[in-house]
């Protein structure tokens, strides 16, 4: 059952935390395929499944296709078919051994050791060592990645400490950290390619070598990213398919057709529209599902500017979320996919969220937290008239959805849309907005993906994807600096929780909608290992029913 | 005839196209006079359920789209802004070509050289992408989509100005004006513009058609105002709908489609009528 080579090398390291990690993996039962799911995604590939071309397409073109130092997904969505990290994540968010087949954590948390695999080959026929991985480390994550600055803060070393073995040295516990060591967030890169070069600038962003089970074959912009089968691929018999083609469609309805035509196999990171789902419910011929981006935790939000005087005062904020049916937005401008969110952290995020005991739609309470705001209603109705900035890829029907809402109370939006750079401009430069709407990926663990949204160290003007409520509260600071620390697991807990309580109090984010990226596929695509990071999964045991090629 | 109609228009309504033309103008007038009152709703309100189908529920006639809006208050109000929007550039069209034309054709040499290269290079420039280079520029409001229809739309009226004022400028009337010692810009008003104004007038409606459509694909773009809501808007935002749903887009589709084809059988009729006076000799 086990094909997952992992049992059959396990010398050199032997010490506790390595069988600890072993035995989370038989646990999760993950290793092998064909364990998670039923029907035809959870059914394994035959000998006659082998070869085909899958036809994925993305929502939009990525820049490059480099992860190691840009954290937005579009890269990796290609990316992580070419390269790997060291390990990538079970449904239940356990890690499962990618290039390290190993690791150890010692009692006191600050020594991690990964043993890595051997007989790895680079695509250009160059070995893999224990080096790639300390240059990725120090070179790319740890200083150009935008979140790797909060993930490895407390990383001080990263050694080899022979061919296929690292150690990263810290000097406090990081119990967040193996959170992040996936494709997504430590994308090993050769350092062979890269050494001596600028790594953001390197041809090889472009055109990728990596380890992983597809080589890239060609780009053309405008239109597809081709990879094909690596036959050296270090896990003996995979992958399944001879190639895949990122197809680049970039009207929704376009790509919803070409789905339906048979034109494309798959279509993922919620490429097709929400409200083009109902045209795929159809169980005998297609498969939608929610559970490839869990390892995102995505939280669509909308950030107050605290340094405008009118939103810096608490009532008006908490008046918005008095004003908003979080709901009737999941249910109109989400079709149902996701969940009405309730506070900083996502409902899945199980283990550390609190559910919230107030909070919800209540125009009546809005309107009077405005009027105790100082803030009555004028001749002509309106008592505040603010303005919401969003990025042109947003669903327009959010803003206009908002805008409806709020006028209710007596607020009246204005709408700025803007393309990605005029937004990031506007928000984290110049700071001239009252209010935005945002994407934000909580990520496995708050001290990952939420601190930097609350932290007042992380106001750093020009610094896409910071601190954009400009929110310092010196206790939540305080809180959250002891929990990106602190190897206690209870006294963490009781911090994070905390870390809620006052988020939720303060209101500087409105949470709005915890976000699915939904997978829509031929019911002809096997795909039989899930994962919570499925949407940066190597698709190397990945197949296609026999004749399943498009025409 | 009992009524006692103006000549002119007696003579337009004896032409059939024209006819019809009037009548689909009378439609889209009351459409954005009386609409919004018959409807009774704000257009952007989350009025119902959401994707009810034209006829499904009495309360929203022509349905709703996929946030719970009225398309009928929708289709009331976007047909003042259509009206508008037509209307008023092509006017800034037409003054603006006018201008040009008159000013180039009548001074000739190097003013008309300048003028000429002018009209040249706007219209070397796709339209429509000059509206959307123009629009994306300025701060987004109802004055800046008419100004960026009408800074594209003047060549054509311009070029025809033009041609006639190198024709006109050398006939006897004219020199004959100049011999009894009229100035260029008496000429040119009282004179000139008088026998060129036929063609304007025949062009305008046309020009308003055009305008219409481009401000529609503007909207479908989402490049018009975020507050106005605009049939191309409509279009633009149900277009994700268009498998399940083709009301949402097919009802704007059909109001653009019924006022540009007014302006157009207008203008049209004015050119037969027009044409028909030449032959005439009047």
């Amino acid at each position: 059952m086990v094909r997952f080579p992992i049992g059959d090398d396990t010398e050199g390291l032997t010490r506790r935390g390595l069988l600890r990690g072993a035995a989370g993996l038989a646990a999760t039962g993950l290793v092998g395929a064909g364990l998670v799911g039923a029907g035809p995604a959870g059914a394994t590939a035959t000998q006659a499944d082998r070869g085909g071309t899958l036809m994925v397409t993305v929502p939009a073109e990525p820049p490059h296709l480099c992860s190691a130092f840009d954290s937005n997904m579009g890269p990796c969505l290609i990316g992580s078919k070419v390269l790997e990290g060291l390990i990538a994540f079970a449904p239940d968010l356990s890690p499962i051994p990618v290039l390290a087949r190993s690791w150890d954590i010692s009692d006191d948390g600050l020594t991690y050791t990964f043993a890595l695999r051997e007989n790895v080959l680079w695509h250009d026929g160059h070995p893999f060592t224990a080096d790639d991985v300390v240059f990725s480390f120090r070179e790319a994550w740890s200083v150009l990645h935008p979140f790797g600055r909060t993930a490895y803060a407390n990383v001080v070393a990263a050694e080899a400490i022979g061919p296929h073995q690292v150690v990263f040295r810290l000097s406090a516990p990081a119990p967040y950290l193996m959170s992040y060591m996936n494709v997504f967030g430590a994308q090993v890169l050769p350092r062979h390619v890269y050494e001596g070069t600028d790594i953001r600038r390197n041809p090889a962003n472009w055109a990728p070598v990596g380890t992983g089970p597809f080589r890239f074959v060609e780009w053309r912009h405008g239109s597809h990213v081709r990879l094909e089968r690596n036959a050296a691929y270090w896990r003996a018999g995979l992958p399944y398919l001879d190639s895949i083609v990122f197809r680049f469609i970039p009207d929704p309805l376009a790509r919803a057709l070409a789905l339906r035509s048979g034109q494309l196999h798959m279509a993922v990171s919620s490429a097709i529209a929400y409200p083009n789902l109902r045209l795929f419910d159809d169980p005998d011929r297609y498969t939608i599902d929610g559970g490839d981006g869990t390892f995102l935790f995505s939280q669509f939000l909308l950030h107050f500017n605290m340094r405008q005087p009118v939103l810096a005062d608490r009532r008006v904020r908490l008046a918005m979320q008095a004003a908003i049916d979080r709901d009737r937005l999941l249910a109109l401008a989400f079709a149902g996919h996701g969940k009405a969110a309730d506070g900083p952290l996502p409902s899945t995020l199980a283990k550390f969220h609190v559910p919230a005991t107030g909070g919800g739609y209540d125009p009546a309470l809005s309107e009077r937290l405005l009027d105790e705001a100082g803030l009555p209603r004028r001749v002509d109705g309106v008592r505040l008239r603010v303005a919401l900035d969003f990025i042109d890829t947003v669903n327009i029907h959010i803003p206009e959805f908002l805008r409806q809402q709020l006028r209710q109370v007596g607020i009246r939006l204005d709408l700025r849309v803007g393309d990605l750079a005029s937004y990031l401009r506007r928000i984290y430069t110049d700071e001239t907005y009252d209010m935005a709407l945002n994407t934000a990926h909580a990520l496995p663990d708050p001290s990952l993906g939420l601190q930097r949204l609350y932290w007042s160290k992380s106001i750093v003007r020009g610094v896409p994807w910071s601190n954009g409520a400009r929110y310092a509260n010196p206790d939540l600071d305080r809180i959250m600096e002891t929990a990106a620390r602190d190897g206690d697991t209870a006294r963490r807990w009781a911090d994070i929780r905390q870390w809620q309580e006052i988020a939720r109090r303060d209101l500087p984010i409105l949470n709005l909608i915890e976000q699915q990226w939904v997978t829509v596929a031929d019911n002809r695509v096997l795909r039989p290992s899930r994962q919570a990071d499925g949407l940066f999964a190597s698709y190397a045991d990945v197949s296609l029913a026999a004749q399943a090629t498009p025409a | 005839m009992g009524v006692n109609l103006p000549p002119t228009l007696r003579r337009l309504l004896g032409i059939p196209v024209a006819r019809v033309g009037l009548a689909l103008m009378a439609l889209v007038l009351a459409t954005a006079l009386l609409g919004p009152w018959l409807v009774g709703r704000d257009a952007w309100d989350l009025a119902g359920p959401p994707l009810l189908w034209p006829g499904q529920d009495g309360r929203f006639p022509l349905g709703t789209d996929s946030l719970g809006r009225d398309l009928a208050a929708g289709l009331a109000g976007g047909a003042a802004v259509s009206l508008a929007i037509g209307i008023v550039s092509a006017l800034i069209a037409a003054l603006l070509g006018t201008l040009i034309g008159a000013v180039g054709g009548y001074y000739g040499g190097a003013v008309e050289h300048l003028f000429g290269r002018v009209t040249d290079l706007f219209q070397t420039v796709p339209p429509f992408i000059l509206a959307v280079v123009t629009v994306a520029a300025l701060p987004p409001s109802l004055t800046s989509v008419v100004v960026a229809i009408g800074a594209v739309s003047w060549p054509a009226t311009a070029r025809l100005v033009r041609t006639r004022f190198l024709v006109l400028r050398e006939s006897e009337f004219v020199l004959a004006g100049r011999m009894i010692g009229m100035g260029d810009i008496r000429l040119i008003t009282t004179q000139i513009l008088p026998s060129v104004l036929p063609p304007i007038i025949v062009l305008t409606p046309l020009t308003v058609g055009t305008a219409i459509q481009t401000e529609a694909a503007l909207g479908f773009l989402g490049l018009s105002p975020p507050d106005l809501l605009t049939w191309g808007k409509m279009i633009g935002e149900g277009r994700e709908q268009l498998l399940d749903a083709w009301y949402i887009c097919g009802l704007p589709g059909l109001a653009i489609m019924t006022t540009v084809l007014a302006f157009n059988l207008l203008g049209e009729s004015l050119n037969r009528l027009m044409a028909a006076g030449a032959r005439e000799g009047r």
